[in-house]
């Protein structure tokens, strides 16, 4: 049996043969109540977080975009996702077993759970990570080209990556890269894809000359608010049990979001003289995305340590890189999220407690995991971006982009 | 100055009429934070004899102030020197103002 298949969370998924056994029933209820949890970490809780940091002419647009992504990968998991990701397979891909869905019965089991609760509680990572990329592009892309990349991104992009990491039978998972909820699965993913598709997009118009004000913080403070209690179910539901590691998952998740949060207040506090209501929230972002690959592996002082790094990093990567980068990632999707992921998946390797999660980290295959998901999620994405361009193009004009999304792709408007 | 809610409302309709009368586009949210280009657009409002048009420009030159003078900067004689007080809340940095932070970041 290979490393992952022994530690990994999703390790003991998709045994559809598995007849004799039974589900448990409080393993169930806990994976059903995260997967709502989850969920509503993108619908409502990105689609606000997002909506209030655009300018108000785009507000509708960047919140029909992410739950126009919610339903667009429910289809494509549906249809090809949750089988290529999921199902065994070879080591970069799962099979095709599994296409609509087909022969998902009643009594298929994945670990302890239902089959079905299990594809359900794929998806709606699938979904977070595909909405997470638009942050990057806000306030340019066309309708059209947003709901292809999602089709397109969550099938060629997320389902591979996934498979690597979690099937037992991926190579990340064979080679003992941990990543107990998706640190690089979910958020080096969609932050590097963010990345590609600012510099492929190109910035705003006026960008670097025209203030950008945010439509409403409040809603990004309710938005994150929303993140953060959905990031239990994210992290503490990956066991797909209801026990002691779940529990100790909930409380590093609790510990590292709020020392990250404080962490990078009181940065930003030294450095600029006043904490910001949106650098509060976004270090606590930043300490969920990095406590996420580690949170079935670590102690609690453990994420204390990670959630004081994330916070500073996630605060020089939305500031300092930013500048340096000089692409217009306009809600920092790479500048949280890629570099959150990344200060995880690193400090993953160096924490992981075997008495915690009965595996010690290995720095080298974290590295590893790291630079495949970068380079694969940095290609493919591009692939996927000219793919969209010549089909239906990605931009909006440009005085499309100066009347606003809301008006021009939506014909709507806030009052 | 007016609150936000109702500058916006002013400009949002503003920029929906000047679409409709002249087929202009204008940029509400530039508007709101660069009085010289409010201005011109209420120059050009004016301009097209739209009594609607006409309105809602008196209205947002009194919301906004765009009538009123610049600021002249302070004369330094009229301080004396520093108090206490004055002096611990200039040594926290000047907070940068909104339309100026969010040029090129957010954060």
């Amino acid at each position: 049996m290979s490393l992952g298949a022994l530690f990994l969370p999703f390790a003991a998924l998709a045994d559809g043969g598995a007849a004799a056994r039974v589900a448990d029933s409080g393993h169930t209820a806990w994976v059903l109540v995260a997967t709502a949890l989850v969920l509503l970490m993108t619908l409502p809780g990105l689609a606000l977080f997002y909506g209030g940091m655009v300018r108000r002419k785009n507000v509708l647009a960047t919140m029909t975009q992410t739950i126009a992504i919610a339903a667009v990968v429910t289809l494509t998991w549906c249809a090809v996702g949750y089988s290529l990701a999921m199902r065994p397979g070879t080591a970069f891909v799962g099979g095709l077993d599994r296409l609509f869905l087909d022969g998902l019965s009643l009594d298929a089991l994945s670990g302890g759970v239902p089959e079905s609760v299990f594809a359900m509680f794929q998806l709606s990572f699938a979904i977070i990570t595909t909405a997470l990329v638009p942050g990057a592009f806000a306030e340019r892309m066309k309708f059209a080209a947003v709901l292809l990349f999602a089709a397109l991104w969550s099938v060629l992009v997320y389902a591979p990556v996934a498979h690597w990491v979690w099937a037992p039978d991926g190579w990340l998972a064979v080679l003992g890269a941990l990543d107990y909820a998706g640190g690089t699965v979910v958020h080096i993913n969609a932050g590097v894809a963010g990345l590609v598709c600012a510099l492929y997009v190109g910035p705003r118009s006026g960008y670097g000359r025209q203030p950008m004000t945010p439509y409403n913080l409040a809603l990004t403070l309710t938005g994150a608010a929303l993140l953060w209690v959905g990031w239990f179910g994210f992290n503490a539901g990956s066991g797909l049990a209801a026990d002691g590691r779940a529990g100790m998952a909930m409380l590093v998740t609790q510990l590292a979001a709020a020392t990250a949060a404080v962490a990078w207040m009181g940065t930003e506090w030294l450095v600029r003289g006043r904490p910001s209501a949106l650098g509060l929230v976004s270090g606590a972002v930043g300490g969920l995305v990095a406590v996420t690959p580690a949170s079935g592996f670590i102690t609690p002082a453990s994420a204390l340590l990670i959630g004081a790094v994330a916070g500073v990093g996630c605060y020089l990567g939305a500031t300092v890189l930013k500048r340096l980068l000089r692409c217009d990632d306009a809600l920092d999707a790479f500048g949280i999220h890629g570099v959150g992921g990344i200060i995880g998946a690193l400090l993953t390797g160096w924490l992981a407690s075997p008495a915690i999660g009965g595996v010690r980290g290995d720095t080298l295959a974290q590295l590893a995991g790291i630079c495949a998901t970068v380079v694969y999620s940095g290609g493919m994405t591009l692939i996927v971006l000219m793919a969209i361009d010549r089909l239906v193009g990605l931009r909006v004009g440009e005085r499309t982009e100066s009347e606003g999304l809301d008006l021009s792709e939506h014909g709507e408007a806030i009052a | 100055m007016e609150s936000d809610s109702v500058i916006y409302g002013l400009l949002g309709r503003i920029h929906l009429l000047m679409r409709r009368v002249s087929n202009r586009i204008t940029d509400v949210e530039y508007m709101r934070v660069n009085k010289d280009y409010a201005r011109e657009v209420v120059r050009l409002a004016m301009a097209t004899g739209n009594p609607e048009l006409a309105e809602l420009s008196a209205r947002l030159r009194l919301a906004m102030e765009l009538d009123a003078p610049a600021p002249k900067a302070a004369l330094a004689t009229e301080h004396s020197g520093p108090g206490l007080l004055e002096r611990l809340r200039t040594a926290r940095p000047e907070a940068t103002h909104p339309t100026q932070r969010y040029v090129g970041s957010l954060r």
